[in-house]
């Protein structure tokens, strides 16, 4: 059953070389060791590049809109830089962090990957529809400003709490629990302090995670 | 099998990296050739051989995806290969076990010298 490997060039001599017991182990953890480091995702590394995000887009969002009274809506300018951000780093999470683990991987890890970020961006998409909806049916400015700003939270907790579930992953269980805590606190304090809370509380989350797994592997 | 139980199809270094590398990936997951090449450090002529024995035996499953020059060739651990490798590593650990008591108990007591 020799079908899909391409034959041709495949003139090397074969190594047939044998080994000793101790070779043998060696080789075994050298190998195991390198094969985690390359294709396993680092997470602490993903979450830390989650929390960044949040911190500096919602970050960057409160600082637009701070010292407006009333609150009359995000500055485009603001939007704008957010919408740089996020795609800057959804960038460097799916090909620095993901990507360089999954290069070549296919298959059922490859599938869940590509499903778990089309579901984060029609969660987010659909909520931005919605508030767009609700504005255009009439709701104030700062409805509109919370629902624009509880959308990205609300999905990525309902997100990482449904993938939880895949693999029974705890860490994203606590996460998605803790990003929809956040979501609710936040939408009480108003269009503006939302984007603080999100900024803090949910960028403070994700790097809490990194900072405990990372202590995990090390441990 | 061997005298010694390895599985004499493993036991080979180009192979053990081979199989120990494609285990490092989830059930179900496959490997693109040219990463598994890239992971293992042989050659693509030496990688496909090994292949071919690991395949014979059904160790691995290769397929081929697309044609001309984009075509891919995926492999991917099946169970008869993930439990073989397992049974490998275990029966490795016993026989290093039992040469490391072996040594011992070859070492001259001190006690009996004086």
């Amino acid at each position: 059953m020799n079908t899909g490997i391409d034959t041709n060039g495949g003139s090397d001599v074969e190594d047939e070389t044998t080994m000793d017991l101790q070779g043998a182990a060696a080789i075994v953890q050298h190998t195991r060791e390198r094969a985690r480091h390359e294709l396993e995702v680092n997470y602490p590394l993903l979450y830390l590049a989650w929390g960044l995000t949040l911190l500096i887009c919602y970050g960057v969002l409160w600082l637009s809109v701070r010292t407006q009274h009333p609150y009359h809506g995000l500055l485009r300018t603001g939007v704008g830089g957010v919408i740089a951000l996020v795609g800057f780093f959804s960038l460097v999470i799916r090909l620095g962090v993901v990507g360089r683990a999954m290069t070549g991987v296919g298959g059922h890890s490859a599938r869940q990957w590509a499903i778990f970020f089309a579901a984060l961006a029609a969660g987010s998409t659909v909520l931005f529809i919605q508030a767009a909806a609700v504005s255009h049916a009439g709701a104030s400015r700062p409805v509109t400003g919370v629902l624009i700003a509880a959308a990205p939270m609300l999905s990525l907790g309902l997100v990482f709490l449904a993938s939880s579930a895949v693999g029974l992953n705890w860490f994203s269980l606590a996460l998605g629990l803790w990003l929809l805590g956040v979501a609710a606190v936040g939408m009480w304090t108003g269009p503006v302090t939302i984007l603080a809370v999100y900024a803090l509380a949910g960028g403070g989350g994700f790097l809490l995670t990194a900072a405990i797994q990372s202590w995990r592997r090390r441990s | 099998m061997s005298d010694d139980g390895l599985d004499p199809v493993i036991h080979v270094p180009a192979r053990l990296r081979i199989v120990v590398t494609l285990a490092a990936l989830h059930d179900g997951d496959t490997l693109s050739f040219a990463r598994l090449r890239d992971l293992i450090g042989l050659t693509p002529g030496n990688l496909i051989t090994h292949l071919r024995k690991l395949e014979d035996i059904e160790y691995v499953t290769t397929e081929k995806t697309g044609a001309g020059p984009t075509a891919q060739t995926s492999v991917m651990l099946t169970h008869t290969g993930r439990a073989a490798l397992d049974h490998y590593t275990t029966v490795l650990r016993q026989l290093l076990d039992t040469a490391s008591h072996a040594n011992h108990d070859a070492r001259p007591n001190p006690r009996g010298e004086r």
